[in-house]
């Protein structure tokens, strides 16, 4: 049933595109009717589900990595599914009418069944890696529908900053879920939250920080929650289903997921409730001053999942009222976010403080916004009140748990301030009289709306509303015990269990006279009061606005450019296109490392270094090689050059005929003299040097060939030390004569002992002849300097001293074989 | 002697394939001439089914011989569809341009490109030819041979793969950096030879343990010299920083073609070779950590490479110089996994293997990397004179979803792949990474590897943003980007494409990971195992990679 949820709704993500071709104006009912029998199905079980049946199903993907499609439904995973499945629904009839004219309406609606689909397999998964390619699934699904107006450029910078943001965290959630599955030695996570030995696991910190940065960025607390009002940008209808009811609580969802295992833990709790808290405040605070309907809505949902992430960190009366404030305010904002675009759809006013006594153009709207806002506000008889006076309840327990009294105060002041925003969005534009000034909006007046929106708008925030009423005042109907069964599944208790949450939800029980009562009645009353002045509750508070560039958008916006700039920085220092500058860094580094493994590796050990007697000739032939290359060096026309390079090689040739190896010295004298020639031939016509760098260059460059050149040759001294078999030449002059009747031992070698040797060598030798001929051939084909050599190199040199030399090789290149 | 042939039966293909092309392209027939991709890719299928005959030659790594030629002829099957036209096309541009830089004269009798196809093949086969050979190397002279035979044609196939000056200036570069590394590296294994008293890379392991097993414990320093110093020149051939300079220069020269050869061919042999000589080594006793200073020494590279890469690839405006620096930053992450090692000893689930991550990751960087080299090689641009040039920048494939979305989504599932995005192909390729990055206790590496894959979504993104987000240009004004005349090249972005997903499927990913645990696995006997099964014939990738079912084992 799981799995046929998941490929249900998959199902329809690809069929979307072709319902919308074919039926236009039906299709998104008709999906509606698609999602909502999937919720209906999931509801059928819903009984069972609470009473504490677990289903699980299993099919295999990749075992060597731990990963299979492990999918359970369990109180939490079915409160989330139910809100993805219902609250789905009704968002996609929301958007058939709200979007009827928008291009490319099939793909938005493909696009959301996708995040739908993603999403359900995000909370039904119960295997950590499972979870986790759900969970980018859904980041990437909102990218591209919080892209959907792709031709505006806000809504690109927008989803790339939510997608960087929740897509950096994710990584680290990965990093975290890895580690705490690998030290548990579990994937499944049923099975994880039982492995208490984890605990004791000395990555189990890291792995904390790294699975909370990914909670944490994914429900936009602070500071990483300035994604989430850019991420407003997308259609209401989006707004509406992925930044307040669904894709947000995902961080929430997956805190609540990993709770039985981890809530007891001190860094898990502790920083559960601080940033809980400072999201909760911070958030109403920024949001208590907007007045742009969408914008005050999204600052008030980053406050509620402030909420419930502090909730989480009280243990497990908070997760109940977590559970409670989830269904709560998913029902709500749900709610509102629709009456926003219903607003949005029927005026094209943005800005709630410039509307005014819509009920009577919008009268099934008011009254829905009406009742969400008071659910919003706290007000008893709805749901909302019951998810805030738990709140209030547990953070008073805290406290005498220990922890500070600020708590208290951020508590009450989120939920002030929390109120005034309620009263803003549901109270202003309905029930309270337009606004005189001059850029007031009278609706009625419009013919075009006098009629009030379509069905398919204002049926889903009714719904929502009407529910969320429902569940306030009944609460035995449904509210209750879906809530409840969540809030065992947080607290790892099967429902029923001893210990089991069994708290009453119904008005009656919870408006009882204590100091949660007061404080919760003084903060609605406290909020409204904000409300009613709010011109100089805003006015009073504009100094706040100096903290902007230390808060969570110029915190993205810092990262941002700090990456650009430093990725600048470097590309500029190493990728300058000189093939110099490569070589230096290179053949430093190569220095560096062979310095470095040589001082460690001889730290303590000294072996001798053998010492033969120098004589007066190698020394003098060693001392010609030295100046050769010392004039190589300095010589600046390449003739000279050449020849000093010849001599080097003569005088190692005389070396090698010194100490008995005429043979070898014959072939060196004739290689020498070959490439003399060669290079002579190649580079005759070629400039002379120029003398490119400074001074300090040239040492720089000196003291790198330097280094490496007495790394060389250290490593050529001690490998003579090492004496690994008895040499060769032995056996040579043994068996001269007895094997191969010859009493020259080089000839012996070169014709007999080396014969295959030798054989190779002509071959070499004469291919290469061979190809001297061959250039000679084509350089007399083609008498004198081409006039039209090509010029510079594509590729645009910012050293100038780099430059001549590539153009000038290729240049030269066509004449050896090129494409001349 | 007959054992070390019969370990050889694929190579032994992909060279008289190689020479029989050589043969066919001499052909004053162009219908001859032109049987050379089918012959090549018919010797590349050959050598892919003879894979499976390679036994167990290296007792260290005794399954990276079979694992290593089955991907490469796989793989190399998609390079070649990649391939195939490079130079016939190229060369028609050419002559399309009129010549610039040769003064357009006297061209039409000499025809040094038409003369050249043959040989680009036959390069592309000796290339892979080396490839292979160094998966199965057991001796430093083997294994020294075996690179350098992967590296040389590929300076070739830079310079010839377009008619371009910045061709010949990519060839020269790449020609004397690639020098350096290889005389680097072959200095080192002179050292090592000198520390151990053998070229085997069995003896090596043996003289190594006996000298770590010494009163004292210490590897032999002239040995340990040799060792760090090969890891640093085989650094050139995986680009691994400071040695990739070369990359972007060389990729953006030459055509996408040799580039996506480039990302891939190279680095896959220094990867086997690294693991070979790391297997010498030994990852410790208890399979954890390799010898000091060597792992430091690629502590500090994988370190370096990941970040590096990534930072430059971060702000380039040139698609081709964007994958350049990214396939550092692969070989960055997958540093991490030869750091890592085999992990313990009795093996696990395949996430404590760095050596069978690096295994799978090679695999799943050459398909995807084709993919998007393919998407860049069907495609050129029409400068505002009518000419048409390289696909070059990331402007270039704005709204290409809208235009052409096949090769626009064939281009996003790479980048998305490449990008590690789950549930395709790179996820599982970068999920083992990880595992065995913190399984080897590699916590701080882990975290570098971890931030760089944040960075990496930077520029990935704005590739796939650029191709999905933006409005197509077709309809709007003078069309500036069309396809190319190549004919198969489409084919290997979809192959690619679709193994990118088909990859990420049960049960095939299951199959693929398995055949990397088989490869990295010192214990068993995957030759035997693998033999008894059947090939897949349906899909090449998933066949080449070891199409053994899951045992209940692992």
């Amino acid at each position: 049933m799981l799995i046929a949820s998941i490929a249900a709704i998959s199902l329809f993500a690809l069929a979307a595109p072709l319902a919308h071709g074919a039926w236009r104006r039906g299709a998104g009912p008709l999906l509606a009717l698609g999602v909502g029998s999937v919720f209906a199905r999931l509801a059928w079980v819903a009984p069972d589900v609470t009473a504490g049946a677990v289903t699980l199903e299993r099919f295999a993907w990749a075992p060597q990595l731990g990963l299979e499609v492990a999918l359970r439904l369990d109180g939490l995973a079915l409160l989330m599914s139910l809100l993805i499945t219902g609250v789905g629904a009704v968002v996609l009839l929301f958007a058939s009418a709200s979007l009827r004219d928008h291009p490319a309406l099939g793909r938005f609606y493909a696009t959301l069944l996708a995040f739908m689909a993603s999403m359900l397999g995000l909370v039904l998964a119960d295997n950590a890696l499972l979870a986790f390619v759900f969970w980018e699934l859904t980041s990437i699904t909102s990218y591209l529908l919080i892209g959907l107006d792709h031709h505006r450029a806000e809504a690109r910078k927008a989803a790339t900053q939510a997608l960087l943001t929740t897509g950096a965290g994710g990584l680290a959630l990965l990093a975290g879920l890895v580690t705490l599955c690998e030290a548990a030695g579990t994937y499944q996570l049923s099975e994880l939250v039982t492995r208490a030995e984890v605990l004791d696991h000395p990555a189990l910190t890291p792995a904390i920080a790294l699975i909370l940065a990914g909670c944490f960025t994914k429900s936009a607390q602070f500071p990483f929650w300035a994604w989430l009002p850019g991420a407003m940008e997308a259609p209401t209808a989006v707004s509406a289903y992925l930044h307040s009811s669904t894709m947000v609580k995902a961080g929430v969802y997956l805190i609540a997921r990993l709770s039985p295992l981890l809530s007891g833990v001190a860094l898990w709790d502790s920083s559960l409730v601080v940033v809980g808290a400072a999201t909760a405040l911070g958030a109403a605070f920024v949001g208590s001053r907007q007045t742009y309907f969408k914008r005050v809505l999204a600052y008030s949902t980053v406050s509620s999942l402030g909420t419930m992430v502090m909730l989480l960190g009280l243990g497990a009366g908070g997760a109940t009222a977590a559970a409670v404030f989830l269904l709560a305010h998913a029902l709500y904002k749900g709610a509102l976010f629709l009456v926003a675009g219903v607003v949005d759809h029927a005026t094209h006013v943005k800005d709630s403080e410039r509307l005014g006594a819509l009920w009577r153009s919008l009268p099934i709207t008011a009254t829905a916004a009406a009742l969400a806002g008071l659910s919003m506000a706290g007000v008893p008889g709805l749901l909302g009140f019951a998810g805030k006076e738990l709140w209030v309840k547990e953070s008073l327990h805290a406290l005498q748990g220990g922890w500070t009294p600020w708590l208290i105060g951020a508590v009450a002041g989120a939920g002030a301030l929390n109120a005034a925003m309620a009263a803003q969005v549901a109270l202003r534009p309905f029930w309270l009289a337009a606004p005189s000034s001059a850029g007031a909006h009278a609706p009625a007046k419009d013919p075009a709306h006098a009629h009030g929106p379509a069905w398919p708008l204002w049926i889903g925030p009714a719904l929502m509303a009407l529910a969320g009423l429902i569940g306030g005042v009944s609460p035995g109907l449904f509210a209750a015990p879906v809530a409840l069964a969540a809030a065992d599944a947080i607290a790892g208790l099967s429902p029923g269990a001893p210990g089991a949450a069994d708290v009453p939800l119904d008005v009656g029980h919870l408006v009882k006279p204590g100091p949660a009562l007061y404080l919760s009645l003084g903060a609605v009353a406290a909020g409204l009061a904000v409300f009613a002045l709010r011109r100089a509750y805003r006015a009073a508070t504009r100094p706040a606005s100096a903290l902007d560039p230390l808060g969570p958008q110029s915190a993205y916006a810092a990262a941002y450019s700090g990456v650009l700039g430093t990725a600048q920085a470097i590309t500029r220092v190493t990728q300058n296109g000189s093939l110099h500058f490569y070589l230096r860094v290179t053949l430093g580094f190569v220095s560096v490392v062979g310095w470095g493994t040589l001082w460690r590796a001889w730290a303590g050990a000294s072996e001798p270094i053998p010492r033969t007697p120098v004589g007066p000739i190698e020394a003098a032939l060693v001392a010609g090689t030295a100046v050769s290359v010392a004039a190589m060096v300095l010589l600046r026309t390449r003739l000279a050059v050449i020849a000093a390079l010849g001599a080097a090689g003569y005088c190692v040739a005389s070396l090698f005929a010194v100490y008995g190896a005429p043979d070898l010295a014959m072939t060196q004298f004739a290689v020498e003299t070959l490439s003399v020639v060669l290079l002579v031939l190649v580079l005759y016509h070629l400039p002379r040097f120029p003398v490119f760098r400074l001074t300090a260059a040239r040492v720089v460059d000196a003291a790198i060939a330097l280094s490496v050149g007495a790394l060389m040759s250290g490593l050529v001294l001690l490998a003579a030390g090492v004496q690994l078999a008895e040499p060769v030449s032995a056996y040579f002059s043994q068996n001269a004569s007895a094997l191969a009747n010859g009493r020259n031992v080089v000839n012996v070698i070169i014709v007999d002992f080396r014969a295959l040797d030798t054989l190779g060598e002509i071959t070499v030798l004469a291919i290469a002849a061979l190809g001297v001929l061959a250039l000679l051939d084509v350089r007399a084909e083609r008498p004198g300097p081409r006039a039209s050599a090509p010029g510079q190199p594509a590729d645009a040199h910012p050293n100038p001293a780099h430059a001549p030399a590539d153009g000038a090789l290729a240049g030269r290149a066509p004449t050896i074989g090129g494409p001349a | 002697m007959i054992e070390k042939i019969q370990a050889l039966w694929p190579e032994i293909a992909l060279f008289v394939t190689a020479c029989v092309v050589m043969v066919i392209g001499l052909s004053p027939s162009a219908a001859v001439r032109r049987l050379c991709g089918v012959v090549t890719g018919l010797g590349l299928l050959a050598a892919g089914a003879l894979a499976y005959t390679t036994p167990a030659v290296n007792p260290a790594l005794p399954g990276l011989a079979l694992y290593g030629k089955a991907m490469v002829a796989g793989i190399g099957l998609v390079l070649l569809l990649l391939a195939s036209g490079t130079v016939d096309r190229e060369y028609e541009s050419f002559l399309a341009r009129g010549g610039e830089g040769a003064g357009g004269q006297g061209r039409a009798e000499y025809e040094p490109l038409r003369s050249t196809k043959g040989e680009f093949y036959a390069f592309f086969l000796f290339s892979l030819t080396g490839l292979m050979l160094t998966a199965g190397a057991t001796d430093l002279v083997w294994l020294f041979l075996a690179l350098e035979l992967t590296s040389l044609p590929t300076y070739v196939m830079v310079t010839i793969s377009s008619g371009r000056d910045r061709s010949m200036e990519a060839g020269v570069k790449y020609f004397f950096l690639g020098a350096m590394g290889a005389a680097t590296f072959l200095y080192g294994f002179a050292m090592l030879y000198g520390g151990t008293g053998t070229t085997s890379l069995g003896g090596i392991a043996n003289a190594l343990a006996a000298q770590r097993a010494a009163p004292g414990g210490q590897i032999n320093p002239i040995a340990m010299l040799g060792l760090v110093l090969s890891v640093v020149g085989i650094g050139f051939k995986i680009a691994a920083v400071p040695m990739h300079f070369y990359t972007a220069d060389v990729y953006q020269g030459a055509s996408p073609s040799v580039a996506g050869f480039l990302a891939f061919v190279p680095k896959a042999a220094g990867f086997f070779a690294l693991l070979s000589l790391c297997a010498a080594v030994g990852w410790g006793p208890t399979g954890d950590t390799l010898a000091e200073p060597l792992r430091s020494v690629l502590w500090v590279m994988a370190a370096l490479t990941m970040t590096v890469g990534n930072a430059l690839a971060v702000v380039q405006t040139s698609l081709r110089r964007v994958l350049a620096y990214s396939s550092v930053a692969h070989s960055g992450y997958m540093l991490v996994g030869v750091i890592a090692g085999p992990g313990p000893a009795g093996g696990g689930t395949l996430m404590t293997s760095g050596v069978a991550a690096v295994l799978f990751y090679l695999l799943a960087y050459g398909l995807t990397n084709a993919g998007s080299f393919a998407v860049l090689g069907c495609l050129e641009r029409v400068r505002p004179d009518g000419q048409a040039e390289e696909l070059d920048s990331i402007e270039d494939v704005r709204g290409l979803c809208q235009d052409r979305p096949l090769l626009g989504w064939a281009l996003v599932l790479s980048v998305m792949s490449l990008l590690g995005l789950p549930p395709l192909l790179g996820f599982f390729a970068k999920l083992p990474l990880f595992g065995a990055g913190l399984n080897a206790g590699e916590y701080a590496l882990v975290v570098v590897l971890a931030l760089n894959s944040a960075v990496a979504a930077f520029y990935y993104l704005r590739v796939a943003a650029a191709a999905v987000l933006e409005p197509g240009q077709v309809g709007r004004g003078p069309v500036s980007v069309r396809p190319t005349t190549a004919r198969w090249r489409p084919m290997a972005a979809f192959v690619s494409a679709a193994g990118v997903v088909a990859l990420a499927i049960y049960p095939v990913t299951g199959w693929a990971l398995f055949g990397a645990r088989q490869g990295a696995d010192a214990r068993s006997e995957p030759a035997q195992r693998a033999a008894a099964e059947p090939a897949l014939p349906s899909d090449p990738h998933a066949a080449s990679v070891g199409a053994t079912p899951p045992a209940p084992a692992e």
